[in-house]
């Protein structure tokens, strides 16, 4: 029983540590992408995040409204070039999906600048680059806009 | 023994992947893993985070319509006092930042000065740390009259808030602040409009029709009861907004890798009628008046 109680002791501490470490990591992952979402972009006011795994993506929708530029800046881990983000034009009405960008096409560009010359629904996703090696991160992304 | 080690790691990853995907709310949490796209913090709708159209990014439209600043339009910083449970502080948190982001793009500093001061007690009310406090506020002081300084600062005050919260596992104040922000300024656009009917305000004002559609989806996937009459409102509007007609036909985009930008074409019409324009009018204004008062 003691031996019991001693192992979950363990667990939960070591659970306490991973919790705080992977805070810190999408806390510093958003520091480094933060850098990019500098006047005169204006945050958009979110942090959009997740721990992601090598085959999955995490995705959101947004509506880029004309007359407007909008940038994206997206990371994971503390190096750039780690996760690939694709943008998709998306219509309600239809469920139809266009790729409208993706940064594995861009040298994985850690931000991009979207200037809008219609108002659309986008979906980005965003995914591990492969060939980072990684198997898991934590993927950030924050969107401005041009003053 | 052996069983008791695995389910211990289990039941640690499963808490670490919660930890940083956020809100562990209804239908996420444990199948999230085995999922092939996974929810991200933000605003989630059916699977998918969903952005709210940033305040100070439809104040900035609203200015470039032509539309004179009128503080009338803006929420009395006296209503502060009427605010005294956390949903009631969050929405008005959302809807003070949207006042601001508005008297900022007007560059009025005097009332710059008040709206930032209440935005300050609310969040200190609200127990936010890290974002409104006193070294913001010093920064603030310093670049008041800096229209694009006092914007960032802002912006960046309201993610870094974003983010407390959702760490903090209080992603429904996260979403309140995001409702109260967005009936704010749609609350412009319509105010706007009834100065000036200009069909591009009218427009803009189509546009968001699916907003409000995942702002309910948002509060009633976080299942509080304090949020019900909130909802049923969002709900009247939300039968107005489904009104406007709008039809999207892609084009393909042009990239410029020297310059990082991609220009996205296309074309979308926006059917929306002045009739229209009067009953949405009347359902934010319910609205409003519910979060305000």
């Amino acid at each position: 029983m003691k031996k019991i109680f001693s192992i979950a002791v363990l667990f939960l501490l070591f659970t306490l540590g991973a919790h705080q470490a992977n805070a810190q990591m999408c806390d510093s992952t958003a520091k480094l992408s933060a850098k990019y979402v500098v006047p005169p972009f204006v945050s958009d006011g979110q942090t959009y995040r997740a721990l992601i795994l090598s085959n999955q993506n995490a995705e959101f929708q947004a509506t880029f409204f004309a007359g407007t530029t909008y940038r994206i800046s997206a990371a994971t881990g503390l190096t750039e070039g780690n996760l690939i983000f694709s943008v998709y034009s998306y219509d309600p009405n239809s469920g139809q999906r266009e790729l409208i960008f993706s940064n594995s096409q861009h040298n994985n560009a850690p931000y991009w600048d979207f200037k809008v010359n219609t108002t659309v629904e986008v979906v980005i996703e965003a995914t591990l680059n492969p060939a980072s090696g990684k198997d898991s991160g934590c993927a950030v992304l924050l969107i401005g806009f041009k003053q | 023994m052996r069983n008791l080690v695995q389910a211990g790691f289990v039941f640690t990853a499963a808490l670490v992947m919660a930890s940083c995907s956020g809100d562990p709310g209804p239908g996420d949490g444990a199948d999230t893993l085995t999922k092939d796209t996974i929810d991200i913090t933000g605003v989630k709708v059916s699977g998918q985070s969903f952005m709210v159209p940033s305040p100070m990014q439809i104040a900035d439209l609203i200015k470039k319509s032509g539309a004179a600043y009128n503080k009338d339009i803006l929420n009395p910083t006296a209503n502060l006092s009427k605010y005294s449970d956390a949903s009631k502080q969050a929405l008005n948190l959302g809807v003070y930042g949207a006042d601001l982001g508005y008297i900022t793009m007007y560059d009025n500093s005097g009332d710059a000065m008040e709206y930032y001061k209440t935005v300050v007690q609310l969040g200190d009310q609200l127990k936010i740390t890290g974002s409104f406090d006193k070294g913001l506020m010093d920064r603030f002081n310093a670049n008041i009259g800096k229209k694009d300084s006092i914007l960032t600062l802002v912006g960046e005050a309201y993610r870094r808030s974003d983010n407390f919260l959702r760490e903090s596992e209080q992603d429904h104040l996260a979403a309140l602040i995001l409702t109260g922000g967005w009936i704010e300024s749609i609350y412009f656009s319509l105010n706007v409009y009834k100065q000036k009917p200009d069909p591009a305000v009218a427009i803009r004002i189509g546009e968001q029709k699916n907003t409000v559609a995942g702002l309910i989806k948002v509060l009633k996937g976080l299942d509080k009861p304090e949020n019900a009459e909130l909802i049923r409102l969002l709900e009247e509007l939300n039968l107005e907004y489904q009104k406007v007609e709008i039809k999207y036909t892609f084009a393909e985009p042009i990239h410029d890798d020297a310059k990082k930008t991609t220009t996205i074409n296309g074309k979308t019409d926006v059917n929306i009628t002045p009739e229209l324009i009067n009953s949405l009018t009347e359902k934010v204004n319910a609205v409003r008046n519910y979060i305000i008062n």
